[in-house]
């Protein structure tokens, strides 16, 4: 059999490509770590100007207690701010966001029945301030909060009552739980794994175009490179050279969507600045469907590119395929594809890409023979992918309309 | 048909590629070991028959039997073993050095078998005429010449019994041109079959057992170089050629 040595020529081939290597092993795997620190480093190097006026001097003390709060709460969140706190300006150049305390809000802020009222501007299309506004209406939201609790215990007092404030002022509380399909319980963590894996899911999209890439480049390249013609001279058959191609570009391409994926998770934790909820089963499982999808990827797109007349024409296939990846694993982050009417769900079942998602999904519902079944069905894409286009390959097209 | 006397047979085959028709009737026998020029100016059909001879292009038409095998049959694969061939454009693999693009086709002609793999790079390192150091390099880096000798290497390396050679001396020197045509005639005198196309036919008149003038898609003489000269009383190859196709073209 040819296939072992047809692979081997490819696996060299693409190793000693060390430009592709480097744009799709290295870039993904060190270039979007990068990017979040870098995106983190710009973040934080930006500073927001607020100003927290007041109208009447009996207010100052709480704007610059405002003002403390305020600047704590950006800086926590790596923001470089500066607070000042003063009388109105005249002009708000230079100022992203701006608090007025008006007339009459100390009084009150005193009373036991007044609404208090400030007054919040923000300057528009600015990233920094609409973060320095969040952090403000935190700030106000805890004042508020502090005076309704003081408010009740006054009017409690008054009325010779001996109450809880909260009670009160939160009489309904909501006590939040989780459980998997069937009613067994689940923890929290475990439905912070199952937030992960649809991260993981849209993770399956940059899985699929390495895999697309190789094989595209493995069959047209040879058109490209006119060492077609000498290739199928040799006794080589369709099925061993098509083989031998996928079984190259695949494990190249497995390579290349790991290091797409642990960057991808790295960024995400990085921009996060926590760790994401992940466990070693599911971590196995990516990595087995990966494998399985990269297989499958490559494999579907054969009778496609095996019938290109140039490559251009099969780059065009190359963008459908991973535009229609992008769909479903899209999709997959967004929707609940199990709870699609029966219609839609037959049309995306007969998209190969779906079953990815699907047995991740699957897993984190626990329901592991239907995983079993959307990895043998990826299988059966391959399987049914390849023998279509050793059928359908065609050395005439592949040979004429050389660009 | 006689397949001991004739290794390739072509019984009114044509082509159409897209609207154009290429191969308007094509009737070619080669004889089992000798060297078989098919001239033609460019255009004629030369590289198209080739191509439909070896089964890459699906003729339209007519009856192909090469090694006793029709190349779109299922045995076809098997026969290729028998077969070299050397595209007149054909590119090596430039990321892989002159001894693994040697290697690769070795492997895939002995099927895997690495020791009789190795057998034929040996020969096909003498057959190119590169040194090992030459050899050990990416091929990416050659210059056109060794290209077209490695290529050549390649084809030859197995020494097939039927090697079909598309303007083999084009890109190379004199000296290299002159050794090439050497290693044809002593490959040829050890039993292989030798269909070569060129342009050239002094070339032609020089290695050339049996010539063919294809012009405008189909062979108008099949006959060897002697019978050529005399039956269309020129005294070379060119000036045949110009008779058997009507004349120099106004």
């Amino acid at each position: 059999m040819n296939i072992r040595i047809i692979a081997w020529k490819e696996i060299i081939d693409l190793i000693r490509d060390k430009r592709t290597l480097v744009v799709t092993v290295l870039l993904p795997l060190l270039g979007m770590p990068a990017l979040a620190l870098v995106a983190g480093a710009l973040a934080s190097a930006q500073v927001v100007h607020v100003y927290i006026a007041y109208s009447e001097t009996q207010s100052k003390t709480v704007a610059e207690k405002i003002a403390s709060e305020v600047l704590a709460k950006l800086n926590s969140q790596g923001l470089k701010a500066d607070v000042k706190v003063g009388l109105p300006p005249r002009n708000l150049s230079n100022v992203d966001v701006y608090l007025l305390l008006p007339r009459g809000f100390y009084e009150n802020l005193t009373s036991i029945g007044r609404p208090v009222i400030v007054y919040l501007k923000v300057l528009v299309g600015s990233v920094s301030a609409n973060m320095a506004k969040s952090a403000i209406r935190g700030v106000l939201n805890d004042i508020s909060w502090s005076l309704a609790y003081r408010r009740v215990s006054t009017l409690a007092k008054l009325a010779n009552i001996t109450l809880n404030p909260w009670n009160v002022l939160i009489p309904l509380r909501i006590v939040e739980g989780y459980y998997k399909p069937g009613g067994a319980p689940a923890s929290s963590t475990q439905a912070e794994v199952a937030t992960t894996a649809r991260l993981i899911e849209l993770g399956l999209f940059f899985v699929v175009n390495p895999a697309i890439v190789y094989i595209t480049d493995a069959i047209l390249g040879e058109k490209e490179r006119r060492t077609v013609e000498s290739l199928l001279i040799t006794p080589t058959s369709t099925w061993e050279l098509l083989a031998g191609k996928l079984i190259a570009t695949s494990l190249i391409g497995f390579v290349a969507a790991m290091a797409d994926t642990a960057g991808l998770f790295v960024y995400f934790m990085l921009l996060a600045r926590t760790g994401l909820k992940i466990t070693l089963g599911l971590i196995a499982l990516h990595a087995i469907t990966s494998a399985v999808l990269v297989f499958m990827t490559a494999s579907t797109v054969i009778p496609f590119v095996a019938r290109s007349q140039s490559v251009r024409a099969g780059q065009s296939v190359a963008v459908l395929f991973t535009s229609l990846a992008a769909v479903i694993y899209f999709a997959a982050l967004l929707v609940d594809l199990t709870k699609l009417p029966f219609t839609v769900r037959a049309i995306l079942y007969l998209i190969p890409f779906t079953h990815a998602a699907l047995a991740i999904h699957y897993y984190i519902l626990g329901m592991k023979l239907k995983v079993l079944v959307h990895e043998v069905i990826m299988l059966a894409f391959t399987a049914a992918s390849l023998l279509a286009g050793a059928k359908i390959f065609s050395s005439e097209k592949l040979i004429l309309y050389v660009e | 048909m006689d397949k001991k006397t004739y290794v390739v047979e072509m019984e009114n085959v044509k082509k159409s590629i897209g609207k154009k028709v290429i191969l308007k009737g094509i009737n070619l026998r080669v004889k089992r070991g000798v060297v078989h020029v098919i001239a033609g100016p460019n255009g004629a059909g030369k590289t198209t028959t080739l191509r439909v001879m070896l089964g890459l292009l699906r003729a339209d038409e007519g009856k192909i039997e090469v090694l006793g095998t029709d190349p779109k049959s299922p045995q076809w694969t098997k026969t290729r073993e028998l077969i070299g061939y050397l595209p007149e454009d054909a590119g090596v693999y430039e990321r892989l050095t002159g001894i693994e693009n040697l290697y690769y086709y070795a492997m895939l002609y002995t099927r895997g078998n690495k020791r009789r793999a190795w057998k034929l790079v040996e020969r096909g390192i003498k057959i190119s005429g590169l040194s090992k150091e030459a050899l050990s390099k990416r091929a990416g880096g050659y210059s056109k010449g060794m290209k077209r000798r490695l290529l050549l290497a390649r084809t030859l390396m197995h020494e097939p019994l039927l090697a079909v050679l598309d303007e083999p001396t084009s890109g190379l020197d004199v000296r290299s041109a002159i050794e090439v045509r050497k290693l044809i005639r002593s490959l040829a005198e050890r039993g292989s079959t030798f269909i070569i196309t060129t342009h050239n036919l002094l070339e032609a008149q020089y290695i050339a057992d049996y010539v063919s003038f294809i012009d405008k898609g189909k062979v108008v003489c099949t006959c060897s170089v002697a019978e050529a000269l005399e039956s269309f009383g020129a005294d070379n190859l060119e000036e045949a050629f110009v008779k058997a196709t009507g004349g120099m073209e106004k």
